[in-house]
């Protein structure tokens, strides 16, 4: 296991310089830059071009962009992820900052996938064909089609407008306040977590289905085992399996639809940070962010192999 | 004669009537622009229900903004959020606008020109920074002296500056290069800041205003404290502040709906029909001299840069009509020069009706049938591609074709700054001397195409002298030469929408588009 670990931790290091080069190769090349960003309309002011062009050298715009790229990584080299271009402050200071409120976002709303999805997947696989399987294939095809950005709003006007349950936006930290904190969680996490739990119970109804109707499920039922050992002990441990895999590859996805989640909850996390620097063409803060979350999710998918090897014996051997 | 005005500008901010239809009554009646426009500038003053601020400061106010400042420094931040949300709210400039747009002081009490080139500013005593530092004389020239040394865009208001003169703690004279008729203007936007403050400020703002900052947690929120020590009476009315950073306008809606915001800076005006008729939402529409306008002398299309016919015929293409209906839900006041309607400078030039058979002729006289080019507009202002569609479509009648280019701001500022379009869409924030727009949208045109020596020498002149009256007729000669010529074509005033709770008072929006909160007051 540990040279399983080892090999691909190595593997993850060509990604790791692929995708650096990658975000700031394409950002420098985007058209646009951080400096007519930050002047405004008077950078349109031929009183201000002197300005300008003293702003891009200051931020360093001016020289080739391997040259730009080379002086980053020796940065990189020595700590310094660089500090953003529009507020002066350092990048990674920046990005921790927003990083909890996205982390609990993200378990939030896995949470509420898994705990929806689980049971229900379970249900309808178990009761196939019946009216609950169908109203939870109803959910499913709900789930997946509706906009975040939609059941967002529709759940504000529901929980936070009408019934006046839980507040519309914001985020409080966990330190600061607990409960206040859950309270402001549960309607991100649900508009969050709706997509994810709908894709994982269809995942898990088929895959349910098939563990089902194989031959040691006939064996054990036939051993006069009862139904409940049947499935939960033997068809349920064996479908979880690629379950678990599923929603720990989706986490990327999770964080892609976070974005968007974000603004509709006034929710300031990283997703939002990441998009708002590059519309304001704020390199070094993309730079940073990017790489951060490329190295988070490749853990995240490490730790998914680590743990099907675990729960999967075949794999370990493989 | 003031009653009929009045009462005509009630009608108009309560949507009874439109601009056009006010400007119409308003001449039936006698009264001049002028006159209707002391009382559009300041619809909050005029009109609310409680004009008065709380003399104690209480109460909680969280308003939805639509973006985040960039800096906390008042010295570099160019953003028009950062006037609504810091500038006006924590610091003091030496003077501010009047209901009128002229001036009066703020950190000055009064001030004097001996001569046209010479401004001595006598300044308040007893005002104190929010950390109790005393505000003197040397603030003044600190403040002005770090602008121009920072090399920001604000320097260039101070460009002209020659000399500065603290002669005692409550006195500075500033005496100017050349005779400069906007110098007040400027000063409207400059922070007055203490030599101590300055080190800090990019983390802590401290100034002499209504308002003490407490925290910006960036892309989340700014907060607000009562500065219980403020010097103008009434102020402020509030004991928080608080700004949640909301980006997406039906978000914003929803918060104000279930109460965790009780304020909304703006909403785009198409935005206005889904909340009109909700008992829990006030909706301030107010008219503003802000314009949208599609600028036509870019590098890329000679046929339209050298052709002011061309360029007619072209406008003769845009249903303004249509634009003010679908794109600004009826709102704004459709024109063609680039000053306020309300602005003293105002001129109604009558500009060119809606004719496409017509402008097919004169295309086909000046050898420009079938003429086809791109417009760029910008992505997140509908009112970009929504004006230009319907333009297209009108040139579509004349034989014109048009293409459309939807881009990201900052790509869009690239072209505009290069002139490397055929035409494009841009808007320009309200703005009370004509001047800012003559240096800032006109003045590149000068160089780029527009070579009517005329217009050039009025853009000049009528910024070098004191004289209103001289400065009045050579604006209205600049704008009938602009109409006439149409380097830019505007396409309308737009409004400005702030939304509140039913208790929150004195919310104010002047025609710059500005929002003022320091006598707001809520729960009254």
């Amino acid at each position: 296991m540990a040279r399983f670990a080892a090999s691909r931790i190595l593997q993850a290091i060509p990604t790791v310089i692929l995708v650096s080069m990658l975000v700031f190769g394409l950002m420098r090349m985007a058209p646009g830059d951080p400096a007519t960003m930050q002047m405004g309309t008077e950078a349109a002011n031929p009183a201000n071009f002197a300005k300008l062009e003293a702003l891009r050298e200051e931020m360093g715009l001016t020289k080739p962009i391997p040259i730009q790229y080379l002086r980053w990584i020796e940065d990189l080299a020595g700590g310094d992820f660089g500090d953003s271009l529009r507020n002066k402050k350092p990048t990674v200071d920046l990005f921790l900052q927003k990083l909890p409120a996205t982390l609990e976002l993200l378990l939030g709303s896995m949470f509420f996938a898994l705990a929806l999805s689980i049971p229900l997947g379970v249900l309808s696989a178990v009761k196939r064909g019946t009216l609950v399987d169908r109203a939870a294939m109803g959910f499913v095809s709900a789930g997946l089609a509706i906009p975040g950005f939609w059941l967002g709003l529709t759940l504000i006007l529901i929980f936070s407008v009408r019934l006046q349950w839980l507040p519309a936006s914001g985020y409080v930290p966990f330190r600061e306040d607990p409960a206040e904190n859950i309270r402001r969680l549960i309607l991100p996490a649900i508009t969050l977590g709706t997509y994810l739990a709908a894709a994982l119970m269809r995942f898990l109804r088929s895959d349910m289905i098939q563990v089902l109707s194989a031959d040691y499920i006939r064996t054990a039922r036939a051993k006069g085992l009862r139904e409940k050992s049947v499935i939960f002990r033997h068809a349920m441990k064996n479908a979880l399996i690629p379950v678990l895999t599923v929603a720990g590859l989706e986490i990327g996805a999770l964080l892609g639809g976070a974005v968007i989640i974000e603004q509709v909850f006034g929710w300031s996390g990283v997703g939002w940070l990441t998009v708002q620097a590059i519309f304001d063409r704020d390199y070094p803060l993309v730079q940073t962010s990017v790489l951060f979350i490329t190295v988070g999710l490749i853990v995240v998918n490490l730790l998914t192999d680590l743990a099907y090897g675990l729960l999967n014996p075949r794999m370990r051997v493989s | 004669m003031t009653e009929t005005a009045r009462t005509l500008m009630q009608d108009l901010f309560a949507g009874r009537i439109d601009r056009r239809e006010l400007l119409t009554r308003a001449a039936a009646a006698g009264i001049g622009v002028s006159a209707l426009g002391a009382l559009a500038v300041a619809p909050w003053k005029a009109f609310s229900a409680s004009a008065q601020g709380s003399p104690v400061p209480t109460g909680d106010l969280v308003v939805a903004a639509n973006g985040d400042v960039d800096t906390l420094d008042p010295h570099v931040s160019t953003k028009l959020l950062y006037g609504d949300m810091i500038r006006r709210p924590v610091f003091d400039c030496l003077v501010a606008y009047a209901e009128d747009l002229t001036y009066v002081g703020v950190l000055a009490d009064s001030w004097e020109n001996p001569d046209e080139k010479t401004y001595v500013f006598k300044l308040k005593s007893g005002v104190t920074y929010h950390d109790g530092t005393p505000f003197t004389a040397a603030d003044v020239e600190f403040s002005f002296k770090r602008i121009v040394e920072l090399d920001t865009v604000w320097s260039t208001r101070l460009a002209n500056v020659d000399s500065y003169e603290a002669t005692d703690d409550t006195t500075i004279t500033v005496k100017l290069k050349d005779v400069q008729a906007d110098f007040l203007d400027g000063l409207t936007q400059i922070a007055i800041i203490s030599e101590a403050i300055a080190a800090d400020i990019e983390n802590t703002p401290v100034g002499t205003g209504a308002f003490k900052f407490v925290e910006w947690v960036p892309n989340d929120h700014i907060s607000l404290e009562a500065n219980t020590s403020y010097f103008v009476p009434g102020e402020p009315g509030l004991a928080t502040l608080r700004f949640n950073i909301l980006l997406e306008p039906q978000v914003a809606i929803t918060n104000l709906k279930s109460g965790d915001v009780q304020g909304v800076l703006t909403i785009p005006v198409s935005q206005v029909a889904a909340v009109e008729g909700d008992d829990s939402i006030t909706v301030l529409n107010v008219p503003t001299s802000s314009i949208s306008i599609f600028e036509m002398l870019g590098k890329n299309n000679e046929t339209i840069r050298s052709n002011a016919r061309v360029r007619q015929a072209l406008a003769m293409c845009l249903d303004k009509n249509a634009v003010q209906q679908v794109v600004y839900a009826g709102s704004g006041f459709p024109k063609w020069t680039f000053v306020g309607a309300s602005s003293w400078a105002y001129v109604d030039v009558p500009g060119y009706d809606y004719d496409p058979a017509g402008a097919k002729a004169i295309l086909e006289e000046e050898g420009a049938a079938g003429l086809e080019f791109t417009v760029l507009c910008i992505t997140g202002y509908p009112e970009s591609d929504g004006a230009a569609t319907i333009w297209q479509a009108g040139l579509a009648e004349a034989g014109v074709t048009l293409n459309i280019e939807v881009m990201e701001l900052s790509v869009w500022g690239e072209n505009y700054r290069s002139h490397n379009y055929d035409v494009i869409w841009n808007v320009f924030p309200g703005f009370a001397d004509p001047n800012y727009f003559v240096s800032l949208g006109l003045t590149p045109h000068f160089k780029d195409g527009w070579t009517n020596e005329e217009a050039q020498a009025l853009a000049t002149s009528a910024n070098q002298t004191l004289d209103m009256d001289i400065r009045k007729e050579q604006y209205g000669q600049l704008q009938e030469i602009f109409v006439q010529d149409l380097p830019i074509m505007v396409i309308q005033e737009a409004p400005k929408v702030s939304l509140t709770a039913p208790d929150v008072a004195n919310w104010g929006i002047n025609s710059l588009s500005w929002v003022f909160l320091n006598d707001v007051t809520i729960g009254a």
